[in-house]
């Protein structure tokens, strides 16, 4: 499972024989978790087409991922205060503004910061990338409208570190729209592309809000990241070291109700 | 009350953001909105008039959400509520500053930050973020004089043509940014920089 795959066979899902897709799917397990966690969100909107998360071949990512959904809730996730981090773990995203402050939130960001270390980023760049994750953690709870559909993970290897942020929500587009700012807005490319820049929100730009996606650039400074942004039926790419906005690039792709973020960084020395 | 969180260094409260927070990376709206209603209890308990020192001596960095939710925020709070008290920020690292100075950018809008050492003296004072022309100008009058009344200012400065109710109305102004400090003097509002040797701009 990898992103090449959602985007060249997934939009033609359809076409293909059930035992095909399963051969497709079976040859290519998931080690990453955001193309895995972009598989299901979007199999959300067409499960006949497409095998479920327990059918995929079996993978780090897709255990992690089976123990959570089962979960199917923040207030159901363990209360742990380990803060050594997983290999690969999964987290519900706080559904309201008190649970941010909850311990096991709280553990849980502990854990993303100490596997960034863990992969080789110094403290400072593994702080960075944690208050990427509050960020992004907060645009679920204050935009995507389906805060309980929050998910947040990440996975660590020597020499890189992957997280994610993904909801179900109502997505980029449909969000700006609310304010009269952007009412006239109806493409979700640049709507993406709007969504990402410092000072634009569904608030109103230059509201003092519409920061939360520089943390996500400024956290790779000087480190090489894989960036890739996913809502409606856009995906905005961005690779190479210290990415920027005005280096991404759009495309189009199958429909994603909400947003999804992924963030794959690596540290020089890998 | 006293605690690791609130100290009084010189005459001052302090509040130490690492002790409130628990934290050295500070993100998201709703952790800093955390951070704010912490810090609302020890504002109210505390008797300290002039500056309040958000210490942020141990903290990595702070993304501008953060920062809206949290110092934007007290220093709202004070103006309505606390108007003898101003907010401000001390010990940032540049990281820290760098977000600060560019929310305040984006809102046009500026507030003082500084050094705090462990006896609570405060030095390298100055405003960051942006002021329009004429509250620049009026800040500048001001730390020319180390302090003025609107009717001093309309004396000193008759080129500028500018009535003594224009003069108030930045004072005023730049009180509600926590930048100067007013006290009375008679009948008249006396603003002085909320820490000795501000400056601002190069």
């Amino acid at each position: 499972m990898d992103f090449a795959l959602i985007d060249d066979i997934l939009p033609d899902a359809h076409s293909f024989e059930p035992s095909r897709l399963r051969a497709i799917l079976a040859s290519t397990p998931a080690t990453r978790i955001g193309p895995l966690v972009e598989y299901v969100y979007l199999r959300a909107r067409m499960p006949e087409n497409l095998p479920d998360l327990g059918a995929l071949p079996p993978s780090g990512p897709v255990h992690a991922l089976i123990r959570t959904f089962r979960l199917r809730r923040f207030a159901n996730m363990p209360n742990s205060s380990a803060i050594d981090a997983e290999s690969v773990e999964f987290f519900w995203i706080p559904p309201n503004r008190e649970a941010v402050t909850a311990p096991a939130w709280t553990a849980f960001r502990k854990r993303f910061q100490n596997g960034a270390e863990e992969s080789g980023f110094t403290k400072l760049v593994a702080q960075g990338l944690t208050g990427a994750l509050d960020e992004m953690a907060s645009n679920v709870l204050q935009h995507s409208r389906a805060s309980k559909t929050g998910i947040a993970g990440y996975r660590w290897a020597q020499g890189e570190f992957e997280y994610l942020v993904a909801d179900a929500g109502e997505g980029v587009l449909n969000s700006l729209r609310r304010h009269e700012d952007y009412r006239t807005l109806d493409d979700a490319g640049i709507a993406l592309r709007t969504a990402l820049a410092d000072g634009e929100s569904r608030f109103g730009r230059n509201s003092g809000h519409g920061n939360g996606f520089r943390p996500v650039f400024s956290s790779l400074m000087n480190v090489g990241g894989q960036l890739r942004f996913r809502s409606n039926d856009q995906r905005l790419e961005i690779e190479g070291v210290t990415p920027t906005l005005s280096k991404g690039t759009l495309h189009q792709a199958s429909f994603y109700g909400g947003v999804l973020i992924s963030v794959l960084s690596t540290s020089k020395s890998a | 009350m006293r605690t690791r969180a609130a100290s009084r260094g010189g005459n001052h409260l302090r509040l130490s953001v690492r002790e409130l927070a628990k934290d050295e990376a500070l993100g998201g709206a709703e952790h800093g909105a955390h951070l704010f209603a912490k810090a609302i209890p020890l504002l109210a308990a505390s008797r300290e008039t002039g500056p309040v020192f958000l210490d942020f001596d141990g903290i990595a960095l702070a993304t501008a959400s953060y920062l809206r939710e949290s110092v934007l925020a007290l220093r709202d709070y004070c103006r309505r509520n606390r108007p003898e008290v101003q907010v401000v920020v001390a010990n940032a690292c540049p990281v820290v500053l760098e977000e600060l100075e560019f929310l305040l950018t984006r809102l046009r809008d500026a507030m003082t930050v500084c050094r705090l050492d462990q006896r609570g003296r405060a030095s390298e004072p100055k405003v960051i973020g942006v002021l329009d022309e004429k509250q620049a100008v009026t800040l500048h009058a001001v730390l020319e004089l180390g302090g003025a009344d609107a009717s001093t200012l309309t004396r000193k400065f008759k080129s500028e043509k500018i009535t003594t109710t224009g003069w108030n109305n930045r004072l005023a102004g730049l009180a509600d940014k926590g930048i100067l400090i007013e006290s009375r003097r008679g009948k008249s509002k006396l603003y002085k920089p909320i820490v000795e040797g501000l400056v601002y701009g190069s």
